[in-house]
């Protein structure tokens, strides 16, 4: 074990946005061989502060001591060669390169006619994969793997500048659990070694199985630093949202009554093939499965986004033919989508805008021209019914934080009154406040009457909301289960395919 | 099914071969061009003129537009080489940049003239069918003299800085003013365009620019020029002239707005071209240079075009 | 008042300070470059591309390129030129020949980009060089001459004193300023360009949009083409060259992204007046030729970065 000597200390940082004070004075100490985790809210300033270490955000004052030196980056370059180097919560790869040539960007090895010497690349690349046990081919072209392939690329590409402080930010946030416990078995690695690593994320399991110590932020100002060892989840909660939560999933039993969607024998060529099944009114239907299972293809194809080769839909009894998103919407649908930022919102407009885009029509007369009164109005609703945190109606949304950019695209939907929600990962990314917020959301519009369709790869949230759960598995339904049969335990059988005989 | 296709594409090769090598036996002279540019209302004159008289003579003639790229002209000479047809007309857009094509042709043995603009190594060219590009600037700046006497300040609209009949056309001009007290007070480009000539002459005159004669090196900016005078009401006080002869320039000559052109006579270039191609093909001797003179025109000769 | 628009507000004067620096700049060096008349006189020549550029913007804001508009410029003024002799047709012949024209071509460019899924730098490449091919083929390399008198008024004449030119410039520019903030339709441009995915997940129907974006743009330029050919009492096959260039700089000088979903028709207006200032100034205090090309391209770049530094301050 490596002495705990001081690797890294931040003093009085503060930086400014436009209008917001994203780091207030905020303190930060990282010792050798140690995984200090990073967390707060979305907005807490968790991601600010480790763009100043890393050298992106130039800060307004304070100091950071790198082993017992002042230092002040003013690029990433600087920063990876004083030993620091930063795992991205955005995947930055340039996807028409090779594996190899991703990780080696810009350090490539060349022989002495200055050409890249393509045989040196390939073995440094496999044998930091080989430390790493990772199974990728290193000339496979970036934008051919997974994002979870990737993700564990960058992990890689981290790892192999061989630096003292590895920042890595919500490194999980696409990838299974196998390869998570790959990941934590690399960060014992590194830490083993003496590397100091600091972690953010939201995700609780994690934090307490990997981290050693932890800090919590909240509204860009440093509140708390504690070892995890003994820290109760309720109270760490409490740290970070500055207010008891009473539970993160506040699930109230409402009414399910009548059956308000049918589907039946839905096939999407390749991906899944007669998928039938049911959702009431009231009812919150859990989909469960691993990645790639088929879960977000199908409900795209129930959207209309992807074209269903055969398959009947069958709403209130009668059947009705959806082939684009809006034929979906005039039925009563609303998908809440996986992605947030490419599918979900129009990051380069305002708040308000986004908030109307569906239903824009309903603010006009003669179906063209805005009536922006009626508008406004409805807007200032939504936000305050969500309680979305912004400046005005007319910021633009990309400047917001994760969890109340999901807000937006709820608040978007329910503007069009939906009958059926399909909710797609509705909290991936976003703090556990927002989450619990989102929860109660989901409850309340399921006890309104309307049917729900929750997927989720959190098996707690699935657990925590459905009442009924449907598990996929490469394009089929593996398993159904009433609220009172499931457990993490059969629905992780029936999701890797693995038959339950009970 | 491919196997099917290549057979049919290799039968039609075949065919085409066979009746190309028929064709190529009988005695029509086959001749081939490569023009500057089309859309070109000059040189649209100049080949409609050509076609005509090649169906009068019988020649065979192919007419490719070179779209204002030397080294499309230049790979066109290189097809026309490789068609071995019995002579080349080129009308090069670049004094330098269509050199190769001549060195091609010469090389090939397949001789090569160039018609209304010349090239580089025009010494290796047979002959060059046209005009003198720099005469048709000295013969506007002698009409100017002989209207306005010796003196007069002088607004020059020109085309393309750097294009060879900007360069030739301002050089006559000045040939023709040299020991006169004909001075150029304010010069500008307006790229042959009639719409950049009227602005570049409302900007001119709301500048309180002052000058009593606009020379515009082609009609087409004479026109536009004329516009902005008219319009300012100054069409009594500064007099306009062009080069070039169209049909709107000489409209404006009868109804005594434009005060005079020069007619470079595009069809007699034209015809005179196939002339000389078929001379050449017959392997008689034509002179270095055949010369289509340019004319002076205003209202007192315009009946004559 | 709150803080992002205010930060919004001072962000959008940038432009406006470059400009205003380059007329006092002409102001000083020319005493009659500010006049009424000359002021006049930049107005005017700088309508039409102003109302091409108009068009060029929402296909920019739409996520669009159109390389295009120089050659519906040209097509349109030869064809509605064979419609323009005297005696002939009433003058609603040829103005409907022009705008059915470009709205021809409009049509071609947005199905082919959105239905046909071909970029559109490429697709409007293509119509570009066919429009030029076709301007020529419709008189035959010849100009189309011999307008009627109420054909030429069309860009000559004057109401209240005001150029008519100036006046339809405005019109257009109002219509396009309601559409773009007013109306749902506008709405769906900014939409549709910023985020294709999530427009038409939120049930947008994005490809009849960039049809009618593409069409709206041509008819501008068609309808510029019919203006040029009355300005320049000819319908010429060569009109409109670089006009296309003209239009997509003057958006972009004044904000217009080229990735689409953000832009203002008040700063084309002012991208569009900075490049005829530009050449309306250096004409009148006579710069020589080589030198005009040097300068504009500067204080284009100049302007641009000004703006950007003003941006980034917020």
């Amino acid at each position: 074990m490596v002495e705990k000597s001081c690797l890294l200390k931040m003093e009085g940082v503060s930086k400014s946005f436009p209008g917001v004070k994203a780091l207030k004075d905020v303190t930060f100490t990282l010792n050798r061989g140690e995984v200090h985790v990073l967390m707060g809210e979305n907005g807490a300033g968790k991601s600010t502060l480790m763009k100043v270490l890393a050298g992106l955000y130039n800060r307004d004052a304070g100091r950071i001591l790198l082993n017992g030196h002042d230092v002040a980056f003013h690029s990433p370059s600087e920063a990876i060669a004083a030993g620091i180097s930063m795992i991205h919560q955005e995947l930055m790869p340039i996807p028409h390169l090779t594996v190899a040539e991703n990780i080696y960007l810009g350090r490539e090895p060349v022989t002495f006619l200055r050409t890249i010497d393509r045989r040196k690349l390939e073995a440094m690349t496999r044998e930091l994969f080989e430390r790493l046990h990772l199974n990728i081919d290193p000339w496979s072209i970036m934008k051919d793997l997974s994002v979870a392939e990737m993700q564990m690329v960058e992990i890689a590409k981290a790892t192999s500048w061989n630096s003292d402080i590895i920042i890595m930010d919500e490194p999980t946030s696409a990838i299974t659990d196998q390869e998570v416990e790959n990941l934590f078995r690399i960060i014992r690695q590194l830490k083993n070694e003496g590397s100091g690593i600091i972690y953010i994320s939201h995700k609780m399991d994690e934090i307490f199985e990997i981290g050693d110590i932890i800090t919590v932020f909240r509204d860009g100002e440093y509140v708390q630093t504690c070892p995890i060892k003994g820290l109760e989840r309720s109270r760490l909660i409490s740290m970070m949202v500055g207010r008891e939560i009473q539970d993160i999933f506040p699930k109230t039993e409402c009414a399910i009554a009548d059956t308000i969607l049918e589907v039946k024998d839905l096939t999407l060529p390749g991906i899944f093939e007669k998928l039938s099944f049911q959702l009431h009114r009231g009812e919150i239907l859990g989909i469960a499965g691993l990645m790639g299972a088929g879960r977000t293809e199908l409900v795209e194809t129930l959207f209309g986004i992807r074209k269903k080769s055969e398959g009947r839909i069958i709403k209130d009894g009668k059947a009705i033919i959806i082939t684009s998103p809006s034929d979906a919407i005039a039925n009563g649908f609303a998908i809440v989508s996986e992605d947030r930022k490419d599918v979900g919102l129009v990051l380069k407009m305002s708040v308000g805008r986004n908030l109307t885009l569906t239903t824009l029509k309903n603010y006009t007369f003669w179906g063209q021209f805005m009536q922006e009164k009626r508008e406004h109005v409805s807007i200032q609703d939504q936000i305050r019914r969500l309680s979305i945190k912004t400046a005005g109606e007319g910021q633009q949304v990309s400047t917001l934080s994760g969890g109340n950019q999901q807000k937006v695209v709820i608040g978007k939907w329910l503007l069009s009154n939906p009958d059926i929600l399909i909710m797609d990962e509705p909290t991936r990314g976003i703090d556990v406040a927002a989450k619990a917020e989102i929860h109660k959301m989901i409850c309340s519009l399921a006890c309104e009457g309307k049917g729900i369709i929750l997927i989720s790869s959190e098996l707690p949230e699935i657990i925590g909301m459905s009442d009924r759960v449907l598990v996929m598995h490469e394009g089929q339904i593996t398993g159904e289960l009433g609220r009172n049969d499931f457990t993490q335990e059969c629905i992780m059988h029936m999701a890797t395919g693995q038959c339950l005989e009970d | 099914m491919k196997k099917c296709t290549m057979f049919v594409m290799v039968l039609l090769v075949a065919a085409v071969s066979v009746v190309a090598q028929g064709q190529s036996e009988d005695a029509t002279i086959r001749v081939g061009a490569t023009m500057q540019g089309m859309n070109d209302t000059y040189i649209r004159i100049v080949t409609n003129a050509m076609e005509e008289r090649a169906e009068e003579l019988g020649v065979k003639l192919s007419i490719l537009d070179g779209e204002a790229k030397a080294e499309k002209q230049v790979a066109q000479v290189e097809n026309l080489i490789a068609q071995d047809v019995d002579v080349i007309i080129m009308n090069p857009i670049s004094l330098d940049g269509c050199a190769p094509a001549v060195e091609k042709a010469v090389k090939a043995g397949v001789p090569i003239f160039t018609l209304v603009s010349v090239v580089k190594n025009q010494d290796k060219c047979v002959t060059y069918v046209g005009s003198d590009a720099p005469e048709s600037g000295k013969i506007q700046g002698e009409m100017i003299i002989a209207d306005n006497g010796t003196s007069g300040r002088v607004a020059l609209i020109q085309g393309p800085i750097g294009h060879d009949a900007q360069i030739g056309r301002k050089q006559g001009l000045m040939e023709a003013f040299a020991g006169t007290n004909m001075k150029i007070v304010v010069e500008q480009t307006a790229n042959w365009q009639r719409d950049q000539a009227l602005s570049l002459m409302e900007n001119w005159l709301q500048a309180g620019q002052e000058f009593d004669i606009v020379v515009a090196q082609n009609d087409n900016m004479a026109m536009g020029a004329l516009k902005a005078i008219e319009s300012a009401g100054l069409s009594d006080s500064i007099k306009v002239y062009g080069i070039d002869a169209t049909s709107d320039a000489k409209a404006a000559i009868e109804a005594g707005r434009l005060m005079g052109t020069v007619f470079q006579d595009a069809a007699g270039q034209g015809k005179m071209a196939i002339d000389v191609a078929v001379r050449i093909a017959n392997g008689e001797s034509v002179e270095d240079v055949v010369f289509i003179p340019y004319l002076p025109v205003n209202k007192s000769n315009l009946a004559d075009f | 008042m709150n803080i992002v628009r205010l930060c919004e507000r001072t962000s959008k004067f940038g432009i406006y300070i470059a400009f205003i620096l380059l007329c006092v700049v002409l102001s000083i060096l020319s005493p009659y470059f500010f006049t009424v008349k000359n002021i006049v006189n930049i107005l005017n020549q700088v309508s039409i591309i102003g109302i091409i550029a108009v068009g060029s913007t929402i296909v920019l804001i739409s996520g669009g390129l159109d390389l295009s508009p120089g050659a519906i410029v040209a097509v349109a003024g030869v064809m509605a030129a064979h419609f323009g002799h005297p005696g002939q047709y009433p003058i609603i012949v040829p103005i409907t020949v022009a705008v059915a024209t470009g709205l021809a071509f409009g049509a071609v460019n947005g199905v082919l980009t959105s239905l046909g899924k071909i970029p559109p730098f490429i697709v409007t490449l293509g119509t570009m060089t066919i429009g030029r091919g076709l301007a020529l083929l419709a008189c035959d390399g010849m100009q189309v001459i011999d307008l009627s008198e109420r054909y030429i008024s069309l860009a000559n004449s004057e109401i209240f004193g005001i150029p008519i030119l100036i006046i339809l410039f405005a019109l257009v520019f109002a219509v396009f300023q309601f559409v773009l903030t007013k109306m749902r339709f506008g709405r769906h441009i900014y939409a549709v360009g910023g985020n294709e995915t999530a427009s038409h997940v939120s049930g947008l129907n994005v490809n009849s949009i960039k049809i009618a974006v593409y069409m709206l743009a041509g008819a501008l330029a068609g309808f510029g083409g019919l203006l040029l050919s009355s300005r320049t009492v000819v319908g010429s096959p060569i009109a409109g060259q670089g006009y296309e260039l003209d239009a997509i700089a003057a958006a972009v000088i004044g904000g217009t992204s080229t990735t689409g979903g953000v832009g203002k028709l008040t700063g084309t207006i002012i991208g569009a007046l900075m490049i005829q200032v530009i050449s309306n100034g250096l004409d009148m205090i006579n710069v020589p030729s080589y030198w005009q090309q040097i300068v504009k391209g500067s204080i284009i770049i100049l302007a641009v970065f000004i703006d950007m530094r003003s941006r980034n301050k917020g």
